[in-house]
């Protein structure tokens, strides 16, 4: 298979779909490793806990039902994430990633930085359970 | 039996649904409902249901 470029990420937060207003997207599972070193032996891990995060970039849009008043409610709670590779239909080729539980600790509603810019911001989900599916 | 909530989509952009559509609590798994409706992206649905009309006997 070609190398993959992300023209069309999928993005759904909370059942929301604002692909076309995000710009970037970073999905980081980890298992946490924890140490099981013993008397005799090697170095050892065995699994932790996940240790989930998303960020996600968006610019900023103001009107009904669009990015701030989607995302304004959701600081502070816990939600569903949803991202795929493209928006087409799910497959072993376009898996869907499902945060689920991810907490939404801060956002930014207003980021201008600097006059006449589009100023996009960052949200950041932590926590939660990664599932990963391919049909 | 109690029946399942629905709601009245408002937005075009709630996944796999137009504005005007029924979603369900079922369909909703894992959401934040209340804020989706502080979003305007959901309203409650006051549709009666048909479970929910009164039996009359015969």
């Amino acid at each position: 298979m070609a190398i993959f470029a992300y023209k069309d990420v999928s993005i759904t937060i909370n059942s929301v779909d604002l692909s076309d207003k995000a710009a970037g997207c970073v999905l980081n599972y980890e298992i946490e490793a924890q140490d099981a070193t013993v008397f005799g032996g090697n170095r050892a891990s065995i699994a932790g806990i996940q240790n989930n995060s998303l960020e996600i970039t968006f610019y900023q849009d103001f009107a009904a039902n669009e990015v701030e008043a989607t995302i304004f409610p959701l600081v502070g709670t816990t939600t569903t994430v949803v991202i795929k590779p493209a928006s087409s239909q799910v497959s072993s080729t376009n898996p869907s990633y499902t945060l689920s539980g991810t907490y939404l600790a801060s956002h930014t509603p207003i980021n201008a930085t600097e006059v006449g810019t589009t100023a996009p911001f960052t949200l950041t989900f932590s926590g939660g359970t990664l599932a990963k599916a391919t049909s | 039996m109690s029946g399942m909530a629905s709601y009245k989509v408002l937005s075009n952009r709630v996944s796999g649904k137009k504005a005007g559509d029924l979603i369900s609590d079922e369909e909703l798994a894992g959401a934040n409902v209340d804020a989706l409706i502080e979003a305007g992206h959901l309203a409650a649905n006051n549709s009666k249901k048909k479970n929910d009309e009164p039996k009359v006997e015969v």
